[in-house]
């Protein structure tokens, strides 16, 4: 756990010092092409069945800057968690082992890297976009089982398709976020009933924007 | 917009944990775990000599036993698995020598205890508070303990050592069985627990029988 929270402080600071060095860095930066976004994120890991229920557990933080008006190049940070708890049953470890228990399931994503989006309409209130993240993911897979349990770090290459729109009710800089996705990372994760290649995932985001 | 994102990074550092999940759904029912020796012909078999005590694994340099009313209820339970699997029980130690099978119970019981220090960098980064405060701790030292116990089934092949161990007289163990979980205070609940789980491991064990 202590790995893991010295990891996410890690990233948070790295973004922080991301936000703060394109302020910092140059006089010539235009703060109108400047976006920071805050969002609440419910996400659905697909494909496989150690977690596939949705849950409101993960955030998503994310800055970009217009290099064009219909180009925005930035970086992002998110998290996510998702439980399954799996009733008492009989698992086949091998051709000789058995082990019967009941299973609390937990699956923590940690994606971060840089993000783009391509507004397809930059005069209205809404403004719709498309967009793509991609990065590295820190994925941990916790299986607790009896008085202990069983867990497992990874690391895989991250992209993430996104659709979403941009609202600004005032015409301000601020408003709200609101996205779709899906997004897939190369993890391979090992559980105790056996092991995943791959993460797919599916959900959306609620949140404001800078 | 330098103080937004001073409160960006504050939220950054604020909000963000993973969520632990509910253990509190997870049953009291032990977890049983089993393993066998896939050249073992169980069917080979016909008797076998279960002793009327339990060993206790402990730190003791000298072998403790548990015998009291609910170790005779643990040893029935297992008695009356095998008998229901076809094996016949030799209850007489003077023919021990007899039996095919060796049954091998033992019992681990044990406290763990849990001291938490009393300086800042002892985060609990990831409960409910954790979430909106960025963590919580406490100021002074905390202790806390648990207590788990687990039962170990055995079965030894008493009529056939492998040439390579005969010399050193040990014996070949064909199945193994565990079942570890939280101790109760409650002796008859607990009881009841260790009773299932004997249950369960034969129940996952369909392999052990005198008739296959």
């Amino acid at each position: 756990m202590k790995k893991l929270n010295r990891l996410f402080r890690q990233a948070a600071v790295a973004v922080g010092l991301l936000v703060a060095g394109v302020t910092q860095s140059s006089a010539q930066v235009d703060m109108n092409k400047f976006h920071a976004i805050v969002d609440w994120q419910v996400n659905s890991p697909l494909s496989n069945d150690f977690t596939e229920k949705m849950s409101g557990w993960g955030m998503n933080f994310e800055v970009l800057y217009d290099v064009h008006p219909n180009v925005g190049l930035g970086g992002f940070m998110s998290y996510h968690t998702n439980h399954k708890y799996v009733g008492r049953e009989t698992l086949s470890l091998s051709s000789t082992e058995a082990l019967t228990t009941d299973q609390q399931r937990s699956a923590f994503q940690l994606p971060f890297g840089l993000s783009a989006a391509f507004p397809l309409v930059n005069n209205s209130i809404a403004k719709p976009y498309l967009g793509v993240k991609t990065g590295a993911m820190y994925a941990q897979y916790t299986t607790y089982f009896g008085t202990g349990g069983v867990q497992h770090d990874s690391w895989g290459y991250y992209v993430s398709p996104e659709f979403g729109v941009r609202i600004h009710p005032t015409g301000q800089h601020w408003g709200l976020h609101i996205a779709g996705y899906y997004s897939y990372a190369t993890n391979h994760v090992q559980t105790l009933t056996g092991e995943i290649k791959g993460l797919h995932n599916l959900g959306f985001r609620l949140g404001v924007i800078f | 917009m330098k103080k937004l994102f001073f409160l960006l990074c504050l939220a950054l550092g604020m909000v963000s944990c993973e969520k632990d999940p509910n253990l509190d759904d997870l049953s009291s029912q032990l977890v049983v775990y089993t393993d066998y020796d896939k050249n073992a012909a169980f069917d080979s078999f016909q008797t076998y000599y279960l002793p009327d005590s339990i060993l206790l694994l402990n730190s003791s340099k000298n072998k403790t036993y548990w015998s009291d009313e609910n170790a005779q209820a643990i040893i029935q339970e297992v008695a009356n698995n095998l008998n229901e699997r076809g094996y016949v029980r030799i209850a007489d130690p003077q023919f021990k020598s007899d039996a095919d099978l060796g049954v091998q119970v033992s019992y681990l019981a044990q406290q763990t205890e849990v001291i938490t220090g009393n300086y800042p960098g002892n985060w609990w980064n990831c409960a409910y508070w954790g979430s909106y405060w960025g963590g919580w701790y406490y100021p002074y030292p905390l202790t806390y303990s648990y207590n788990t116990n687990a039962l170990v089934m055995e079965l030894l092949n008493l009529t056939n050592p492998t040439n390579s161990l005969q010399s050193s007289n040990k014996l070949p163990v064909i199945w193994y069985a565990n079942a570890s979980g939280y101790k109760y205070g409650n002796s008859d609940y607990n009881l009841d627990l260790l009773l299932d789980a004997v249950d369960q491991a034969f129940e996952q064990s369909s392999y052990i029988s005198a008739n296959n």
